[in-house]
Parts: C-alpha cells; structure tokens; sequence
C-alpha cells in the first residue's frame, strides 16, 4: 500500500515552515510514493490552468449595459421584466452609443455603430429608428453565432464606407464595425443583418429567411 | 451605491467569473449568459454585501446561478467545449502543433468532468478560478484544509486520466 504522507498537501500548499519544508524535501528524495505525489499536483495544477481564459472583450460591454440597463438611474422598476426590460435596454443602448436623436441631442452620429452596439447583445425583439426608418429587430443564430435581423418598411440609405455586393441595381450592400459585419438587402425583403460572420454568409442566409415584413 | 462604483469593484474579476463559467456550461454563448446573469445578481446585492472579499463573493453568485445550468452539462455525454478553439484552426503558424494542443485542452475538459464533484468544484475555483484555499472554503462553507485535500486528489486525478489518454507533453 502506498505511504500517505500528511505533510504533501500543506507542503504544497507553501504552509509548512522552513524546517518544515526542508525536512519534507530531504523525505521526497527518498520517497517514491510522496515524490510522485507532488509530481502527479503539479502536472494536475498545471493542466487544471491550462484551461483558465480571458473574458472576450464582448462580454465586458455586455456585462457593463446589463447593470446599467437594471441600474435605478436607467431604469425606475428594477424588477420588471419581459417587453419593458427589452425596452429599457434598447434605450440604454442607444444612448450609450449616443446616437438616439431627441435623446441623445442630436443627430445620429453613426447609426450602423449603435446598431453593431445593440447586436453585441440583441434584445429578443425591440426597434428602433434609423434615418427615419422605424426597424424591428429580432434576433437568429446562424453558424453557432448570434444574428441580429432588423425589417424596415423601405430600404435603408447606404452609409458612407459600404460596399455593395453585385453589380445589378438593388443589390445588398455592407459595411463592416470592427468584428462586425451590417449588410442590407432590399429583395426580397427590407432586411439589416448583423452578426460577426462574412459579409457574403449573411447574405445567402438572409435571402432564405420567411418574408415576415415590417409593420408600420 | 452607483452602478460605477459596482463595476469598478468588479470588474477587475470578469476573467474569473468567465473561466468558471465556461467550465459549468456547454458553450461560450450560454457562458456569457451565465456571467452577465451574475453580474446583474451581484449588483442587486452589492449595497449589502458590505467588506467582504468581492471575488469569492461573485464566484458564489455565479456557482448558484448557474447550478441548474451545470446540472444539464454534466447529463451531457461528453461536455462540448473548445469548439469554438477548433474553428480558430485555420491557417495558424503551427496548425499541426494547435490541433494537438486542442486535443489535449478537450482530454483535460473530459477528464476534469469525470472528477467527483467536491473535487472538481475545487479545482475550478482554485486552479481556474484563481481563487485562494481561504477564498475557496468560504465560497464552499468548508475548511480551508478541506479545500486543499480536494484540490489535491482532484489534481492527482486529472493527470492520471490526461495521461491516461497519452496527450499530455508536459515534463
């Protein structure tokens, strides 16, 4: 049977004192059983690290807009829940992104960005207006990744910087936010889709989506 | 108490919360859900958590958070993870040296599922957590001695079944 030597885990634990641990050093060379010890903890220890990750940089900003969506100063009923929350962080988005005019006092600076903003953490459904467009938003999964899909009533003007993917009149167009691509097709419905994924992937997938068109 | 002083207290520790939450769920995209729904918890409950150490304070939230979750993963075949790691392999400079090591992280996620739970529970807060024996005990209401016992055997363990697989390169 092998010897169970008390002292491994406090050894190992940096608990025991200098004598203590140079005594205990003098036995592992010429225990077996506790050498392998300490040898089977630190390649444990090690692959047990191995598996310790850094949050992506996402999740930051997701994490920030959830307290301030639930914080008192955003939102006066902290336990609501359902369609007002939704609302309530879609507002909180937007104003983060300081681009809802009226709200944020002035025109929008960048609509694409605060829509990129709001599909880093898509509300299940929500709106909001983009050059006058009033947008519904919904969201997908496509390829293991979280798509945001908005329908506006009319087409959406091509923001500064987009390119358009075709060569016949109407074709989509994209524009792309850091890891984010926004693309914009007008047939065979209004649609903006927003996901980290290429440009021409959303494209394809959003042409086989069920028409569900935009009211109002 | 504002939402900034909340989040200057705890963000610092977002990588912890993350590296637990990706071992209690099945995917990144149900992780992140984990970790926001701790935060959100732990700001409804940071005016009263007075002086105490706000890490092992958020890891709690987080196990009981996301102990149901864990539940449905652990009935789970074989834990899915490193998936989104696989999809990274594309024209890396050393593909064949990642596929390996990708090999060994999904050997070290099976066998850290086949722990007994008090021992896996232990390494995760300590080894990938980064959590301390002291902050691990309050976190588990046990002695810290416990912890260390655990961590111990759940390590010993993990090697042996790594090993066992033959993946593992280390000295």
């Amino acid at each position: 049977m092998a010897h169970d030597d008390p002292r491994v885990v406090p050894y190992l634990a940096g608990d025991l004192d200098g004598t203590g641990a140079e005594a205990f050093e003098g036995h592992l060379v010429d225990c077996d059983d506790c050498w392998r010890s300490v040898g089977a903890d630190r390649r444990g220890r090690a692959l047990a690290e191995s598996l310790r990750e850094l949050a992506p940089p996402s999740l930051r900003d997701r994490v920030r807009m959830g307290v301030e969506a639930d914080s008192p100063r955003t939102s006066p009923s902290r336990h609501r829940r359902g369609v007002g929350a939704v609302i309530v962080a879609l507002a909180v988005s937007l104003v983060a992104a300081g681009v809802l005019a009226g709200l944020g006092g002035g025109a929008p600076a960048d609509p694409m960005a605060a829509l990129v903003h709001i599909a880093a953490d898509p509300p299940a459904s929500g709106s909001l207006v983009i050059d006058g467009q009033r947008v519904e938003l919904t969201r997908d999964v496509l390829d293991g990744r979280v798509v945001t899909v908005g329908r506006s009533a009319a087409p959406l003007a091509m923001p500064a910087g987009a390119r358009v993917l075709g060569e016949e009149a109407g074709s989509p167009w994209a524009t792309t936010r850091g890891s984010m691509t926004v693309v914009c097709l007008s047939s065979p419905e209004n649609l903006l889709v927003v996901a980290g994924l290429p440009a021409d992937r959303l494209v394809s997938w959003a042409r086989q989506l069920p028409m569900r068109p935009a009211s109002g | 108490m504002t939402d900034e002083t909340f989040l200057d207290a705890t963000m610092p520790h977002l990588d912890a919360v993350w590296s637990i939450a990706r071992r209690m769920t099945a995917d990144p995209a149900a992780a992140e859900d984990l970790v926001q729904e701790t935060y959100v918890r732990a700001w409804r409950g940071f005016a009263a958590q007075g002086r105490g150490d706000v890490r092992s304070w958020l890891v709690a939230i987080c196990l009981n958070a996301g102990r149901s979750e864990l539940r449905r993963t652990l009935r789970l075949p074989r834990v899915v993870a490193g998936i989104d790691d696989v999809a990274e392999l594309s024209a890396g400079h050393d593909v064949a040296g990642d596929a390996v090591a990708n090999l060994q992280r999904e050997a070290v996620v099976r066998a850290l599922a086949a722990l007994p739970e008090p021992q896996r529970r232990a390494i995760v807060l300590v080894d990938i957590g980064g959590l301390t024996a002291r902050e691990a005990a309050e976190v588990e209401s046990v002695p810290r001695g416990t912890i260390m016992a655990r961590v111990h055997r759940g390590r010993r363990q993990l090697a042996a079944l790594v090993e066992r697989e033959g993946l593992h390169r280390g000295p």
